[in-house]
Formats: structure tokens, C-alpha cells, sequence
């Protein structure tokens, strides 16, 4: 074989990998979920969630009857179903950088964990305890119905941690029929 | 040639013959596994008879009835499917949980039994929502279903019991 083709060949053959190397899923990417990405005030449906976050507020205080606690809270308000049998709110965490916070279960009120009816959606709130020096700028709100989500559908909304402004006192809505 | 084939097949025989033996029994064992690990409330459907009953594990379920019923605590866009159950356990112990309302067709949508969120008394011992323990040889479920407005039916309602796994019974009612 001629010198000029041989380096011709090993240089496609190097590129050829790396592109391949690229292109390559991560190892858990044949478990990884099924995002459904919405923003607020949008509807979301997957598999067998249909949700909508309907409001985004901070504050130093979050109440839930006669409970309170103090903190640096951001709290979810939420429209959500399931679409097609029994479920649970069983996962709803905030990402923020590396960092992943699940929703409180302090507040007996709140939707997280409670069961959810196909085609019935029931509204409330979830909520987030933060880092009290948390100076992040953005965060995903993630939602979905297991608790392990691996190869279910997640429904995933960006929050804007900046620009929602930051209250006193914030109560989590009502645990209720979404249309009474 | 011909000895050479007859020393190989001394020496492997009997592995082969192990691998012929080990590899349908490790499957079947994976079958049965994946079956028990994803039915656990029940795989195998036991439809009615030309009676509207089902005959299950020494227990007869049914004729089973439906209507719609509209109650206050009900919201709006939703409408209560009430199912009433007859159940004879021949004298038997029985342990169920609510039975549970699938759409027939579509979606095949389910539901759980609705009494806490419809305010309803599930502890009524007129109407039993699971198998009561001292019910008796004969008693009827009562379970009512919140389902959205969309959802006419048919449907089927499927009860479960631990001694009928992974058979079920399922029952048709058109409300």
C-alpha cells in the first residue's frame, strides 16, 4: 500500500472514531425517561400524568392551615391528573445545578405523595425547602407519577428562581377538585 | 477423523447435555418470575358466565350491576359509577381489597373505589367496599367510582383475592 494512502486511511479511520465515539448515548440512556417539557401555565401530558404548574412563588415563611415554617421556600401551584390509571404525585423534585431537592413532606396539605385520578385533575401546591444562601438563577421543576422514573414519562418546567420575587409569607393552596 | 469426532463429544457431552437441560428451565424460571413479579393484583382475567357470574377459587362473584349517580361532593366534569357486587364465599375465609373500575374500551382507563374523596363512609357495613371479615357467607360490595364525564362505559370491574392469583375476576356492567 502506497505511504500517502495508508496515513489517509488511519486519519478517516481516527475521525471515523471519535464521530462514533460523539455520537454514542450515554450508558443510561436506554433508561433514561421520557421528558415532556412545558412552561408555566401549559398543560403537560405523558404517559400517565397530565399536569400543569400553575404558579411560582417564594417566600421566607410557607403555611399550610395551622402549620408554618420558616425558610427559604418556593412553592409549586399545580393542576394534575393521571391519564390513564390510580397514580401518585410520587416524584417531584427541584434540580438546581448538581444539586436535586425533593418536595417537603412537612405540609400534610400539599399534593406530594397524594393520589391522583385518571382524567380528574386535582389542584394544591407542592413545596420546595431551599438553601438559605442559595443565589441560583434558575432551577427544573420535575413531576412524574413513580418514584423511579427510569423509562417513564417526567414532565420537566424551567423555574426562574431570579426573577420570582420573594415574599413574606406564602399558603399552599388548597388541596382540592380542580373544578369544583 | 471419526475419533476425533468421538473424543469431542466425550469431552463435551455431557456439558452439552447440561446446556439442553439448564437453558429451557432458567427460561421458564425467568417467565415465571417476570408473570409473579408483574401480577401481583392479579394477570389473568376470569370473565362471566351466560349467568353474569364468575366461578373463581371456590368463591362465585357476581351478577354485578352499575348505574351513574350524581352526589354532592362530586365536581364538576365528573360524574359516579356505583357498582354493586354479590359476592357468595361457599363458607369460605376471603380477603379482598375494593375491586377496581376499567373502561371496556378506549383508553381501557381505571379507577380506584372513590368513597374517601366523595365523603362516603367506606366502614358502612350495609355497603362493604372490601370483603367485610365477618360478612358472612353472602354479602354485596358497594363501591362507588369519581370517573370524568368522558368515561360512559361499559366497564369492567375487577375484584382480587390472594387465592385466586394470578387469576382475577371480571365482571361487565354497562351503567
Amino acid at each position: 500500500m502506497k505511504r500517502w494512502l495508508s496515513w489517509t486511511l488511519g486519519v478517516v479511520f481516527v475521525v471515523g472514531a471519535w464521530l462514533v465515539a460523539l455520537a454514542t448515548p450515554p450508558e443510561d440512556a436506554r433508561e433514561a425517561p421520557f421528558t415532556v417539557t412545558a412552561s408555566v401555565g401549559e398543560e403537560a401530558t405523558g404517559r400517565d400524568i397530565v399536569a400543569t404548574v400553575e404558579g411560582l412563588r417564594r417566600a421566607d415563611t410557607v403555611t399550610d392551615g395551622a402549620w408554618s415554617a420558616e425558610g427559604n421556600w418556593l412553592v409549586v401551584d399545580l393542576s394534575i391528573s393521571s391519564r390513564v390509571s390510580p397514580r401518585t404525585l410520587a416524584h417531584a423534585t427541584l434540580q438546581i445545578g448538581d444539586r436535586t431537592f425533593a418536595a417537603t413532606e412537612r405540609a400534610d396539605g400539599s399534593l406530594y405523595q397524594q393520589g391522583l385520578t385518571a382524567g380528574v385533575p386535582r389542584s394544591g401546591s407542592i413545596a420546595f425547602e431551599l438553601p438559605a444562601d442559595l443565589d441560583a438563577e434558575t432551577a427544573v421543576l420535575r413531576l412524574a407519577t413513580l418514584s423511579d422514573v427510569r423509562l417513564d414519562s417526567v414532565v420537566e418546567a424551567a423555574v426562574p428562581l431570579s426573577e420570582i420575587e420573594r415574599s413574606g409569607e406564602a399558603e399552599l393552596r388548597p388541596r382540592e377538585w380542580a373544578r369544583p | 477423523m471419526g475419533s476425533a469426532v468421538n473424543a469431542w463429544w466425550r469431552r463435551n457431552g455431557i456439558a452439552l447435555l447440561a446446556l439442553a437441560v439448564l437453558v429451557p428451565v432458567g427460561g421458564i424460571g425467568v417467565a415465571q418470575h417476570e408473570r409473579t413479579a408483574l401480577t401481583g393484583s392479579g394477570k389473568d382475567p376470569v370473565t362471566a358466565d351466560a349467568a353474569g357470574a364468575v366461578e373463581l377459587a371456590g368463591i362465585t362473584v357476581g351478577p354485578a350491576r352499575a348505574e351513574f349517580e350524581s352526589p354532592a361532593g362530586a365536581p364538576d366534569g365528573t360524574r359516579v359509577v356505583t357498582v354493586h357486587l354479590p359476592v357468595d364465599t361457599h363458607g369460605d375465609d376471603m380477603s379482598c381489597l375494593p375491586p377496581v373500575l376499567r373502561e371496556a374500551d378506549g383508553l381501557q382507563r381505571s379507577w380506584r373505589e372513590s368513597a374517601l374523596e366523595l365523603g362516603l363512609d367506606s366502614f358502612d357495613a350495609e355497603r362493604p367496599t372490601s370483603c367485610p371479615a365477618d360478612g358472612g357467607r353472602w354479602f354485596t360490595l358497594v363501591t362507588s367510582y369519581l370517573v370524568p364525564a368522558d368515561a360512559t362505559g361499559p366497564f369492567d370491574v375487577d375484584l382480587t383475592w390472594a387465592d385466586a392469583l394470578p387469576a382475577f375476576a371480571r365482571l361487565r356492567v354497562a351503567p
